[in-house]
């Protein structure tokens, strides 16, 4: 097959971004003051232990040499112990929260794509009419309200005024878990589906001004299949290709909600080793953080000539 | 011409010019920002316009240092990453091969990070002795924003260098940097201008974000972001007290977005 080139390509690019991210995290450590040694040495230790300690602990070798250990140590996911605590091995609680931001980042971005193409399409076909206005300021809220702004008035009105969902994530949780997470993925989703929304709109009035969608009117294609199989289709390349980049500001989007409502993500995780100092375990949430959009953004890419014939043609 | 008066431009206007009056003055207008002037979780009064917060200062005055943090770490930041960024950008077209690719190649390079992470790294990493942590936020944001402008000012200067006045100035014997800052880059100021206030509302955010983290400015400095996070506690029993700085943040962000739209509209006719 001709595609395989282009997706080998694509492939060897993710993995070339991969090792930058680690790069930079490794040298965030290399440049921050202290090392393992002397945190692990404790604050009363001599300069004599700390620095048989480095020895020890093979500080003492060069950077690139101890870079190429840690990225073969990170793709065995052996990402060191944690400095703090039980000093349990970083996997191990990567594992523990991953699933929680996973979850509440896959069903926002499927909330959004999803509600932002259906009102996208109908502020598109109502151009200019009340609903497109409506979209429209609501889409431009949306894009605009800050998340930490909109968490909290919600939580504000639902929660405290209405009493009708719960404030926070608790570990007693009294109902199913899907009442603890509508308003952190309505907050998550806001600005995603506002984004997409836009897009959506203008790329569907794009597609309505194309030859082929005036050809299906004169022919008299009923409304509804005209938008579902001649329109939508050559209108969803433009919003699929921005799901990668809306990904990634909710992946950002998801350490304010999971501080805001105490949801035990990667995001909290990451704020509380900041807070502690705790760096294996910043520099894995912020490197699997990293390592969650590129793979995204590998899959949508990916995804575009497999589902467009046009693109798959111009790269063959 | 259709060159009718916005509204929202000069409604996003008024509210700036208001806003670095409140940032000026505000702080010690009636009460200092640091100074517990009263009970604590007073309402709103003629004493206290905007009430008192948990432990009795004045919200007025800390709203309004808010304003003046984020305008100085938003303008700083905004300084540092247009100068590199147009610096990167007209390199990375101008430049010589050697010093051409690396320069594309790192700007693209931190695309790779999603959103403000690269800043939490960096924030994560650095040394904590730092006070209120304002530096540390200026020089993570400052490292995060500059690609962004560097990547637009590339794009620019590769159609601009090609376009008849800059040929015939080097025709003339100009030299690269000459052409440069006399025919290509007076091209830019209103683009920059214009996509300098959209930025500007990012890094005001994006500073609020991390001080709401408990990342960013930390308290006693008050931040709107971690105002919003400190006022959480108070939401049950006292909640105007979130109001406000949600409030003028949010204006805040319309305002610089309002400005920024009006006058891309206005430096680029072909989207007007």
């Amino acid at each position: 097959m001709s595609l395989v080139k282009p997706i080998l390509r694509r492939i060897l690019y993710a993995c070339i971004t991969l090792l930058f991210l680690s790069f930079v995290t490794f040298m965030a450590d290399e440049m921050a003051p202290g090392d393992q040694a002397t945190v692990l040495a404790g604050e009363k230790a001599t300069l004599q232990t700390v620095v048989e300690l480095r020895e020890k602990l093979g500080l003492n070798r060069p950077w690139p040499v101890r870079y190429g250990e840690y990225v073969a140590n990170a793709a065995r996911l052996d990402f060191g112990t944690s400095y703090y605590g039980t000093k349990e091995p970083v996997i191990e609680i990567i594992k523990r929260v991953l699933p929680m931001t996973i979850r509440i980042a896959f069903i926002s971005i499927a909330v959004a794509a999803l509600l932002g193409v259906i009102l996208g399409t109908l502020a598109a076909i109502n151009r200019d009419r009340w609903p497109d206005r409506l979209v429209l300021l609501g889409s431009t809220l949306g894009v605009t309200i800050p998340t930490f702004v909109l968490a909290p008035l919600l939580v504000l009105v639902f929660a405290l005024k209405l009493d009708r969902l719960p404030m926070t994530w608790t570990t007693d949780r009294v109902a199913p878990d899907f009442y603890y997470l509508i308003l952190p993925v309505v907050v998550l989703a806001a600005r995603p589906t506002a984004q997409l929304t836009r897009l959506a709109r203008a790329s569907v009035i794009d597609a309505f001004q194309q030859e082929f969608v005036k050809l299906a009117v004169a022919k008299g294609v009923r409304p509804f299949r005209l938008i579902t199989k001649h329109v939508l289709p050559n209108a969803m390349m433009p919003v699929l290709t921005a799901l990668g980049t809306n990904f990634g500001f909710l992946l950002t989007g998801s350490f304010i909600v999971e501080r805001a409502f105490l949801l035990p993500g990667v995001g909290r995780e990451a704020i509380e080793a900041i807070q502690k100092g705790d760096t294996p375990l910043i520099q894995a949430t912020t490197l699997v953080a990293g390592m969650l959009f590129v793979l995204v953004n590998l899959a949508v890419d990916l995804a575009v000539p497999v589902l467009d014939p046009r693109v798959r043609e111009a790269q063959v | 011409m259709k060159r009718k008066a916005n509204p929202l431009l000069w409604f996003g206007v008024g509210y700036l010019v208001l806003l670095i009056l409140f940032a000026l003055i505000g702080p010690y207008f009636r009460h200092h920002y640091m100074d517990k002037v009263g009970l604590p979780l007073l309402p709103a009064s003629s004493q206290f316009w905007f009430g008192t917060d948990d432990q009795g200062r004045d919200v007025f005055a800390r709203v309004a240092y808010g304003a003046r943090t984020s305008l100085f770490v938003g303008l700083t930041v905004q300084a540092v990453a247009i100068s590199l960024g147009v610096l990167v950008g007209v390199l990375g077209v101008m430049g010589k091969k050697w010093i051409r690719e690396p320069l594309l190649r790192i700007t693209d390079a931190m695309f790779a990070f999603p959103d403000i992470l690269l800043a939490i790294l960096i924030i994560g990493v650095w040394p904590r002795a730092a006070e209120n942590r304002v530096v540390p936020v200026i020089i993570a944001l400052s490292i995060t924003a500059w690609p962004g402008v560097a990547r637009l000012v590339k794009n620019q200067v590769a159609t601009l260098k090609d376009r008849e006045f800059a040929v015939a100035a080097t025709a003339l014997g100009a030299s690269n940097f000459y052409v440069v800052t006399r025919h290509i880059m007076p091209h830019l100021t209103g683009v920059l201008l214009a996509v300098g206030m959209v930025d500007l509302a990012g890094i005001i955010l994006a500073e609020s974000a991390l001080s709401f983290l408990g990342i960013g400015v930390t308290a006693p400095t008050p931040s709107w972001g971690n105002m919003i996070n400190d006022a959480r506690a108070y939401m049950s029993s006292n909640p105007v007290l979130i109001l406000w700085p949600c409030l003028v943040l949010s204006l805040t962000i319309f305002a610089l977005n309002f400005v920024g739209d009006a006058l891309r509209a206005r430096s680029d006719p072909k989207s007007g």
